[in-house]
């Protein structure tokens, strides 16, 4: 038998608290993110196979399941941008001389307005 | 000990961290709510709006880079959800499956935006 130490914990750890679940709620918006990713490809690719195709697909885009997947993948995403932002200030903070620039100024500076800024520009790319 | 490369992924966690954070709740407004229609002819003019936005050799990068670095973000953190889960014992084949269908998304990704 092998004398190396082997640490087991229980495959549910994270149920025991809930600031492990909601640990293990923003790890898994990475699942979500991917998934939307691959569906993203998907609608970049029949954009360039032509009109008729992609008319087919916004119509496809109204159904129920995809609305439903939709609002599953804006709730993780949302989710990983706010957690994301909320966390910039404790992993790079940021410093004017010898002070510190307090937190929620910089989760706004270098997340909240920039985010601001893109999701503007994205939506006056789709719709311009 | 042996050379690690975790630097590496960790960086690309952390720009495509940034990159999804910022890009992808409007990238899934956008598809699920302004490009989703019914309507043929105002599908017919998404389509002529998507044809030409895309077809800025800038926006094609920029989504290239959105869609390869976010892909790699997904990676790492799915990588590391499932090491904390449990899954020990296959280093390799993790790092190989995560980072592979990262790779995989990337490849893809440049196929399709290339060709507008």
């Amino acid at each position: 038998m092998s004398k190396r130490y082997h640490p087991t914990q229980p495959w549910n750890w994270f149920l025991k608290r809930p600031a492990y679940v909601k640990f293990m709620v923003r790890e898994l918006t990475a699942v979500a993110i991917g998934l939307y990713l691959i569906y993203l490809l998907r609608v970049l690719a029949t954009v360039g196979n032509g009109e008729a195709a992609f008319v087919e697909l916004a119509g496809a885009m109204t159904g129920t399941r995809a609305r439903l997947l939709h609002v599953l993948a804006l709730a993780a995403a949302l989710f990983h941008s706010v957690t994301w932002f909320n966390l910039t200030p404790k992993a790079m903070p940021m410093y004017r001389g010898e002070q510190r620039l307090a937190d929620p100024l910089v989760a706004f500076g270098m997340g909240y307005l920039p985010w601001i800024v893109v999701t503007i520009l994205i939506f006056w790319g789709v719709c311009a | 000990m042996s050379k690690s490369n975790e630097a590496l992924w960790w960086s690309l966690f952390s720009a495509g961290g940034v990159l999804a954070a910022l890009a992808v709740p409007a990238l899934v407004l956008s598809t699920g709510f302004l490009v989703a229609t019914s309507d043929p002819s105002v599908a017919a003019e998404r389509y002529a709006q998507l044809q030409s936005v895309l077809g800025w050799r800038i926006v094609q990068l920029a989504m290239f880079v959105v869609v390869s670095l976010s892909f790699f973000h997904c990676a790492h953190r799915i990588r590391h959800t499932l090491m904390d889960l449990g899954v020990r014992g296959v280093p390799l084949l993790l790092m190989v499956t995560c980072y592979g269908g990262a790779l995989a998304g990337t490849v893809a990704a440049a196929v399709i935006l290339v060709k507008f």
